[in-house]
C-alpha cells in the first residue's frame, strides 16, 4: 500500500517537472530569454518564483496574475459544485435506474438519450438554452452572477455563502436572485457529466448485478433499494472511479464554456479573456495553475480507484 | 488483393449494414454530407465571404416566385449579406478537414507508440507510456490556451492542439490492446515457431484492426466537437474564417432579435457530422471485426 501510494507520489512529481520545464520552455520562447550557458541558473530563477507563488503580473490590467486567480476562483468553485452535485444525483440515478431496468424501454430510451447528449458540443447546449429558457421566462437571467442592483459584502468570495452571512433586510431576495442566475450556467456544465456518468454507473452497476452475491442478496428479500445503494453503487465505485478522468477533462470544458457564455466572473472566463487578449503572463499563470490541480486530482482519483478496490487495483499496478 | 478478398469485404460491409435501419440511416446521411461538401465547395460557385450589404438578415425560405425565380439564400443571410449556406459549406469543409487531420494524427502516432511500447518492452518507451497515462486527461482547450501564447491563433494550431490532447489515449489504450493480446496463446504459439517481431505486430494489428477503428472514429466525433468549441471560444480560426464553431459565436449577438437562423445551421451541421462519424464509426466497427474474424474462419 505504502508502495503504491509513493510511486503514484514520485509519477505526481515528475510529471510537475515535466510541466514546469514545459512552461519554462514556453516562457523562453515567449521573452526571447538568452539561454546561453546558464540554462540552470535561468531555470532556478524561474523556479523560485513558482515557488514564492509569483506569476508575474498582467499586461492589460497590472495586476499580479496570482490576485486575479484568487478573485475569481471562488466564483469557479460555487458553480463547479453545484454543477457536481447535479450531474452527480442525474447521472447515478438514471445510470441506475437504466442498469436495473435493462432490455426494457427505460433503458432504452436513457441510454439513448445519453448517447446523443454525448454529440452536442458544450457551447450548443449554452446556446439552445438560452433560446429556449432565457428568451421566454425573462426571470432567468443569461449573464453575470448577481444581479447590479445588490450589494454584498465580500466574506468568504463565493456570493451564495456571502448571502448567508449578510444581515441585509433583502437577504431572501438577494438569495433568489443569486440561485436564478444559477439555473442556466449549472444547467449548462451538468448535462455532459450527468450523460457520462449514466453511461459509466449503467456499464459497471450492470456487471455488478450479475455477480453471486448480488443474487444472493435478493433472494434474501431485501428492498432493491437497499441493496442497490449500499451492495450495488459501493461494487460498482472502483469502475466509475477509473473511469473520472474523462469527466474532469468534460467539466474543464464546460466549465470554460459556459463562463464565457454566461460571462460568469470566474477563472475559466478570464483565462479565455487572456487568451483573446494576448495576455501572456495570465495565460501561462492559469495554465501552470489548471495543470498542476488537474495532475494532483488524476493522482488523487487513481489512489481512490486503489482504495475502493485493493485487488484488481494490485494487478493493474 | 484477388477479387475474392474483395468480394468477402464487400459482403462484409453489406452484411453489416443491412437490415439495420440506425446504420443504414448513418450512412447515406453520411453520403449526403460528402456529396453537399463536394458539390457546394467545388461546383455551385458559392463565395463564403462575398457580401450582399442590401440583403442583410435575409430569413431562410424556399420561396419560388416568378418574378424573382428561387430564393438564392436557402438559409438566409447574416448580418453582413453573407450566403449562410455557403458559409456552412465551406465551413464544414474546413471543420472537418481539421478534425480529420487531427485524428488521423494522433491515431497514427499513438498506436506506433503504444504498439511499439508493448512488442519492444523497451523501458524509456514505457516509462512515456505511463507519464501518457496521466495526461490521459489533459482537456484540448488547455492546450489550445497555451499555444495561443506561443503562436498566433489558426484552424492549423487548433487541429495540432486537438491531436495533442487526443495521442495520450491513443497511446494507453494501444498500449493496452497489444500487451492483452500478447498474453494470448496464438501469440505464445506464434513466438515458440519462432515469428519475428515484425511478424507478430502484423497479426497483431490486423485481429485488433477493429477496436482502433472504433477509436479512430469516437476520436474523430470527438475532435470535431473540440476544434468547433475552441474556435467558438475565439482561439481558433481568424474571424472571417468560415468555421461551424466561430459562425455560432458570432451568431449568438443576433438571437436577442429573434434571427436564429445564424445559428441553427451551422449548429445542425455539427451535431450531424458527430452523429454521422459516431453511427458510421461503429458500424465499420462491426464490419471490420467480421471481415478479419469470418475470413480467418473459412
Amino acid at each position: 500500500m505504502i508502495k503504491f501510494i509513493l510511486n503514484r507520489l514520485m509519477t505526481l512529481a515528475g510529471l510537475l517537472f515535466l510541466l514546469s520545464v514545459i512552461t519554462f520552455w514556453v516562457n523562453v520562447r515567449i521573452y526571447d530569454i538568452d539561454l546561453h550557458g546558464q540554462l540552470l541558473p535561468e531555470y532556478g530563477k524561474y523556479m523560485r518564483n513558482l515557488l514564492c507563488l509569483n506569476l508575474g503580473t498582467s499586461d492589460i490590467s497590472g495586476r499580479p496574475v496570482m490576485d486575479l486567480i484568487r478573485d475569481t476562483l471562488p466564483s469557479t468553485a460555487g458553480l463547479l459544485f453545484s454543477s457536481l452535485m447535479i450531474s452527480l444525483i442525474i447521472g447515478i440515478s438514471c445510470g441506475s435506474t437504466a442498469a436495473l431496468t435493462i432490455d426494457r424501454t427505460t433503458s432504452t430510451v436513457l441510454t439513448d438519450i445519453s448517447i446523443f447528449a454525448a454529440s452536442v458540443p458544450v457551447f450548443l447546449i449554452a446556446v439552445f438554452l438560452i433560446i429556449a429558457v432565457s428568451l421566454n421566462i425573462t426571470a432567468i437571467p443569461s449573464s453575470d452572477e448577481l444581479s447590479y442592483f445588490y450589494e454584498v459584502p465580500r466574506i468568504t468570495a463565493i456570493r451564495l455563502i456571502d448571502i448567508l452571512l449578510t444581515d441585509s433586510g433583502r437577504k431572501s431576495e438577494m438569495l433568489y436572485n443569486c440561485l436564478l442566475h444559477l439555473v442556466l450556467p449549472a444547467a449548462t456544465i451538468s448535462v455532459l457529466p450527468a450523460a457520462e456518468l449514466t453511461r459509466i454507473t449503467r456499464n459497471s452497476l450492470r456487471n455488478v448485478m450479475r455477480q453471486h452475491y448480488m443474487q444472493a442478496a435478493m433472494s434474501r428479500g431485501w428492498s432493491v433499494f437497499y441493496i442497490v445503494i449500499f451492495h450495488g453503487l459501493r461494487n460498482a465505485l472502483p469502475e466509475i472511479f477509473i473511469r473520472l478522468p474523462v469527466l474532469i477533462n468534460l467539466y474543464f470544458t464546460a466549465v470554460v464554456t459556459a463562463e464565457f457564455v454566461f460571462n460568469w466572473p470566474g477563472t475559466g472566463n478570464l483565462l479565455i479573456a487572456a487568451a483573446q487578449d494576448r495576455d501572456r503572463p495570465v495565460i501561462m499563470g492559469i495554465f501552470l495553475f489548471t495543470a498542476s490541480v488537474l495532475l494532483t486530482l488524476n493522482s488523487v482519483l487513481s489512489l481512490l480507484a486503489r482504495f475502493t478496490r485493493p485487488v484488481t487495483a494490485e494487478q493493474a499496478r | 488483393m484477388t477479387s475474392g478478398t474483395i468480394r468477402h469485404w464487400a459482403s462484409c460491409l453489406w452484411g453489416t449494414f443491412r437490415g439495420r435501419p440506425l446504420f443504414l440511416t448513418g450512412l447515406i446521411g453520411l453520403i449526403c454530407y460528402i456529396i453537399i461538401i463536394a458539390a457546394g465547395t467545388l461546383f455551385m460557385g458559392l463565395d463564403p465571404y462575398r457580401q450582399n450589404i442590401s440583403e442583410y438578415f435575409v430569413p431562410p425560405s424556399l420561396s419560388f416566385s416568378f418574378e424573382t425565380g428561387f430564393n438564392r439564400f436557402i438559409m438566409g443571410t447574416d448580418d453582413l449579406g453573407r450566403d449562410i449556406f455557403a458559409r456552412v459549406v465551406f465551413g464544414a469543409r474546413n471543420t472537418l478537414f481539421a478534425a480529420v487531420f487531427a485524428a488521423a494524427a494522433a491515431a497514427a502516432v499513438g498506436i506506433a507508440a503504444g504498439f511499439a511500447a508493448a512488442i519492444s518492452g523497451n523501458p524509456v518507451l514505457n516509462i512515456l507510456r505511463r507519464t501518457m497515462l496521466f495526461l490521459a486527461a489533459t482537456p484540448s482547450v488547455l492546450i489550445a490556451v497555451l499555444m495561443t501564447a506561443i503562436v498566433d491563433p489558426s484552424l492549423r494550431h487548433v487541429a495540432e492542439a486537438v491531436a495533442l490532447s487526443l495521442l495520450p489515449g491513443f497511446i494507453s489504450s494501444s498500449y493496452r490492446i497489444a500487451a492483452d493480446e500478447l498474453r494470448k496463446k496464438y501469440v505464445i504459439a506464434l513466438r515458440t515457431d519462432g515469428a519475428g517481431k515484425m511478424y507478430i505486430t502484423r497479426i497483431i494489428l490486423r485481429n485488433t484492426a477493429y477496436l482502433f477503428a472504433g477509436m479512430t472514429a469516437r476520436a474523430f466525433s470527438t475532435a470535431i466537437i473540440d476544434i468547433a468549441s475552441i474556435c467558438f471560444l475565439g482561439l481558433g480560426a481568424h474571424h472571417a474564417t468560415p468555421e461551424l464553431g466561430l459562425m455560432i459565436s458570432e451568431g449568438m449577438a443576433f438571437i436577442y432579435r429573434g434571427n436564429y437562423w445564424c445559428i441553427i445551421f451551422p449548429g445542425i451541421a455539427i451535431v450531424s457530422a458527430v452523429l454521422i462519424v459516431n453511427i458510421v464509426g461503429s458500424a465499420l466497427k462491426t464490419a471490420i471485426r467480421k471481415g478479419v474474424f469470418e475470413n480467418a474462419s473459412s
